[in-house]
């Protein structure tokens, strides 16, 4: 009986767009908390939890509030698998539907697989300096020097270039020319970063982020993120089944204009 | 039927849709007809390319982003922009006498001692202030900035139209000079004996020190003039192959390159003469100076003519206003079709027809707008917050056309002037700041980018938009009239914006979903990260979640018309907080900054639609269009 309760209530649309809602209120606090509480500290709270703690002045323990990012997606992931699997039979009506919420759980479980292997570093080089590691960019209380990332290549700055717009500071291309030295593969050539094109080499991928006040040196951002996959598969299955969706109810509505 | 009138004449009927459409036509198409100048020929001076902001554009631009930010507007009173910009640069005395600082804010004015009321202001009633006005500013910049107070904002402002203007002054002629052609041949004459001056002094040999001081005397004018122009008006050397095209200089530049052997720039020369000429109220030598550089330029620099003429038409046609007036007009049309659709409807179907052209006719206008801005700027539509209001409002008007033609009712028309009218109206407020083609930063060079997510996503907030907008037309006409339960076709009205209402959102929630996507790619491929929780991405989320909200609630039986046309209005709020809030939080990657105007405004907006949404979730039976009298 109660089963039966526990189970109508996960398969049902309106925990649906409740837990729609739910998201929608976080995603929208959470961005505002990002405003005094810096990007990551927010994220770490509001997306990355199971919960939102509110602790009180004077007290040790902390009060959850409102579900965090994990909590909602992991309850939306349920009620997607549970509607799907007492609700819906496959048919050829259904079939953007299924694409499109196969595409979700792929995003979704994607993200936290992401959020769990990833790593973002920097690698900050001054012309002619050479680094085979990359540092990591989170800040300890307690630590001597930022954690390291060993690559199994090295890289050297040859040149960093900042032009501007001619009579102006607005930037018209930031790039580093690097020589990639790679002992295991003999790869020893020059390659040039800039803004929307990376270097990518071994499972790492370099992007052009930052640069020295003097134009001298270039700040590197650093990542691995073995799931790299999952947003490109789920993004073009779901978009994929929104057009089926969408047309598969626009050309009969037409049609129907039509007679 | 009820309330028969007298059916127009039916030829009357048929004509009088193309009348309108016809006499906005003309109306638009006649600006473009000029008389020939007399005197000073001004149009052609407008149309000069010169380099300011990195990028080629005509004097007249120069002249009308100038002035928006110094007057807020593009004319100085009675004379034109490039009008008041030849004065400025070439007769200064005269310039400063001209009202063109526009200061509203009672505390600025009462520092400066200026007369209340006046609205603008000239440089000569402000200048004995200039050091007090440079110390405020640089005191206000120095502070925390939590917020500056309206004074501060507005001291800030006139500070930067001030520094604007001087810079201006010192674009063409040294300050103080009665006749620069003849200030520049004695130049010329003083090079050789100074320069033969300085390397006997260099050698330890007697030197001729009157020589020298001419030189340093010149030098110093100009050294000024490099140090301070705001516009680059000298074009790139032609000889050398490997200049840049890009590589033009100021006036001061050039002419101190003439001490280190370089030659005396014929553009120097000519707008030299042009200075003099226009100093000396001499329209006849002005024109046959402009002429000759006119023809030497467009011997040379073929793109950077064209790209100057071109832009010059694009500002004297003035395509968004032209569309924004047809808007208004084609708004009016409709809302009278709908109201009268019972009383006299032969009347009110000529006035939606009437509607209709002249909706196409503005958007085929707007088009022409967008397009043309694409050529001037060689970037996809959308670039910057001003050309994403453009290109929603265009958006709109698109989607509003296909509305009309699928259900001729007069609600498509409606929605889409009024949602043109608005977004025309919201970009030139953004328009203020003075440029709106500015050249985009290195992280925007990828016009593939540009073009498939910005655009799709732009897409998305227009199609929210027009959602809400209809959804809004659904409690005004429901409360108020009792149109919904009238039945145009086979349908009431009420299901025929119902269907509406959910096609728009089925479409809405594609392309803001595929935008979104598309931005987390585009961030994968460039900062390795498809999705940082960046404030503009979380927007864009919140736009996606809510638009999937609406269809499963429906879907679910939770809502029916009502719920979905609210929940349609609440889409409003949503988009415009991904719009222009996050723009305003001062983070991340979409921040523009908090401007006091635009916060106003938003949030008159969404108080707005929270009590749009308030009346529609009044009880049923309140509504005009359901009471039981008024069911047909």
């Amino acid at each position: 009986m109660f089963l039966g309760r526990f189970i109508k209530i996960f398969t049902s649309l309106r925990l649906t767009v409740v837990l729609l809602m739910l998201a929608m209120a976080l995603v929208f606090a959470g961005t505002l908390a990002e405003v005094h509480l810096g990007l990551y500290r927010a994220q770490s709270e509001f997306f990355r939890s199971f919960f939102i703690y509110w602790q009180p002045q004077h007290l040790a323990w902390k009060i959850p509030v409102f579900p965090g990012g994990y909590l909602i997606g992991v309850l939306l992931l349920i009620n997607l698998v549970a509607a799907h699997s007492s609700r819906f039979k496959f048919s050829r009506e259904k079939i953007g539907i299924w694409m499109i919420h196969t595409g979700l759980i792929l995003l979704l479980a994607g993200q936290l697989f992401t959020d769990m292997f990833a790593v973002e570093s920097r690698m900050h080089l001054r012309v002619g300096e050479t680094k085979n590691y990359s540092e990591s960019t989170r800040a300890y209380e307690l630590q001597l020097r930022p954690e390291r990332f060993y690559l199994p290549f090295s890289l050297r700055l040859l040149e960093f270039k900042h032009d501007v717009y001619n009579g102006t500071d607005i930037p018209k291309n930031y790039s580093s020319r690097l020589l990639l030295n790679r002992p295991d593969t003999g790869e020893h050539r020059e390659v040039l970063i800039y803004m929307n094109n990376p270097l990518r080499c071994a499972g790492w991928t370099f992007y052009q982020a930052g640069f020295d006040a003097d134009d001298q040196g270039t700040i590197l951002q650093v990542v691995k993120n073995p799931g790299w996959l999952t947003p490109y598969l789920a993004c073009g299955l779901i978009t994929m089944g929104l057009i089926v969706q969408f047309l598969s109810h626009l050309i009969p509505f037409l049609k129907r204009r039509a007679e | 039927m009820p309330g028969r009138r007298p059916a127009l004449h039916p030829t009357m009927k048929k004509w009088i849709p193309w009348i309108f459409v016809v006499v906005f036509a003309a109306w638009t198409i006649v600006s473009l007809w000029q008389k020939p100048e007399t005197g000073f020929h001004m149009r052609e001076f407008g149309r000069l390319p010169v380099l300011l902001g990195g990028r080629i554009q005509p004097m007249d631009s120069v002249a009308r982003s100038t002035l928006l930010q110094i007057r807020a507007r593009q004319n100085a009173g009675q004379i034109s922009a490039t009008a008041w910009l030849m004065e400025t640069m070439m007769n200064p005395d005269a310039a400063d006498k001209l009202d063109v600082f526009r200061i509203d804010n009672l505390e600025l004015l009462n520092m400066l001692r200026l007369p209340e009321r006046q609205k603008y202001y000239s440089f000569n009633q402000i200048q004995p202030h200039l050091d007090d006005i440079s110390w405020q500013a640089q005191h206000i910049n120095n502070i925390e900035d939590a917020g500056h107070t309206a004074f501060e904002r507005q001291l800030l402002k006139l500070a930067n139209a001030l520094e604007i203007y001087q810079r201006l002054q010192l674009s063409l002629c040294p300050p103080g000079t009665e006749n620069f052609t003849a200030q520049l041949a004695a130049y010329k004459q003083a090079v050789p004996a100074g320069i033969a001056a300085v390397q006997a002094r260099e050698a330890g040999k007697s030197y001729d020190a009157a020589a020298l001081n001419r030189l340093l005397d010149f030098l110093a004018g100009y050294n000024e003039l490099s140090q301070s122009a705001y516009l680059l008006v000298v074009p790139p050397i032609p000889q050398s192959g490997t200049q840049a095209r890009d590589d033009w200089q100021n006036i001061g530049a050039s002419l101190m390159n003439i001490v280190h052997g370089g030659d005396l720039q014929l553009a120097v020369k000519d707008y030299a003469a042009m200075a003099t000429a226009c100093r000396q109220n001499r329209p006849d030598d002005f024109n046959q100076a402009l002429d000759d550089y006119r023809r030497w330029l467009g011997e040379r620099f073929v793109p950077e003519t064209r790209q100057g003429a071109q832009e010059f038409f694009f500002n004297e046609f003035q395509p968004f206003y032209k569309a924004m007036v047809i808007y208004v007009t084609a708004f009016l049309l409709a809302i009278i079709a709908l109201l009268t659709f019972a009383l006299a409807p032969n009347l009110s179907e000529t006035l939606r027809r009437s509607a209709f052209w002249l909706v196409v006719l503005g958007g085929v206008i707007h088009t022409f707008g967008l397009l043309f801005r694409m050529w001037l700027e060689g970037r996809p539509p959308v670039t910057n917050l001003y050309s994403s209001a453009i290109f929603i409002g265009w958006g709109c008007v698109v989607l509003g056309i296909v509305l009309e033609r699928v259900f001729a009712v007069g609600l498509g028309s409606a929605v889409a002037s009024f949602a043109g009218f608005v977004t025309l109206v919201i970009a030139h407020n953004l328009s203020m700041g003075g440029e709106t083609m500015e050249m985009l930063p290195a992280v925007l060079n990828t016009n593939f980018w540009l073009t498939t997510h910005v655009v799709v996503v732009t897409l998305g907030y227009a199609s929210t938009f027009m959602a809400g907008l209809l959804g809004i037309a659904y409690v005004l006409l429901g409360l108020f009239t009792p149109l919904l339960k009238h039945k145009p076709g086979r349908m009431e009205l009420g299901e025929v914006l119902a269907k509406m209402v959910y096609g728009i959102v089925c479409f809405a929630t594609l392309f803001s979903f595929t935008g979104t996507v598309l931005g987390g790619i585009w961030a994968d491929q460039s900062w390795g990260r498809f999705w940082g929780w960046d404030p503009k991405e979380n927007g864009a989320l919140l736009i996606v979640l809510w638009n999937a909200a609406i269809l499963h609630a429906r879907w679910g039986g939770m809502i029916r018309e009502r719920g979905l046309m609210n929940m349609a209005v609440f889409g409003n709020i949503v988009t415009s907080w991904s719009w222009f809030g996050v723009n305003m939080l001062g983070i991340g990657l979409h921040s523009y900054g908090f401007t006091d105007a635009a916060f106003k405004w938003l949030v008159f907006f969404v108080v707005s639609q929270i009590g749009l949404i308030l009346l529609g979730l009044l009880p049923l039976n309140l509504w005009k269009s359901f009471r039981p009298e008024n069911r047909s």
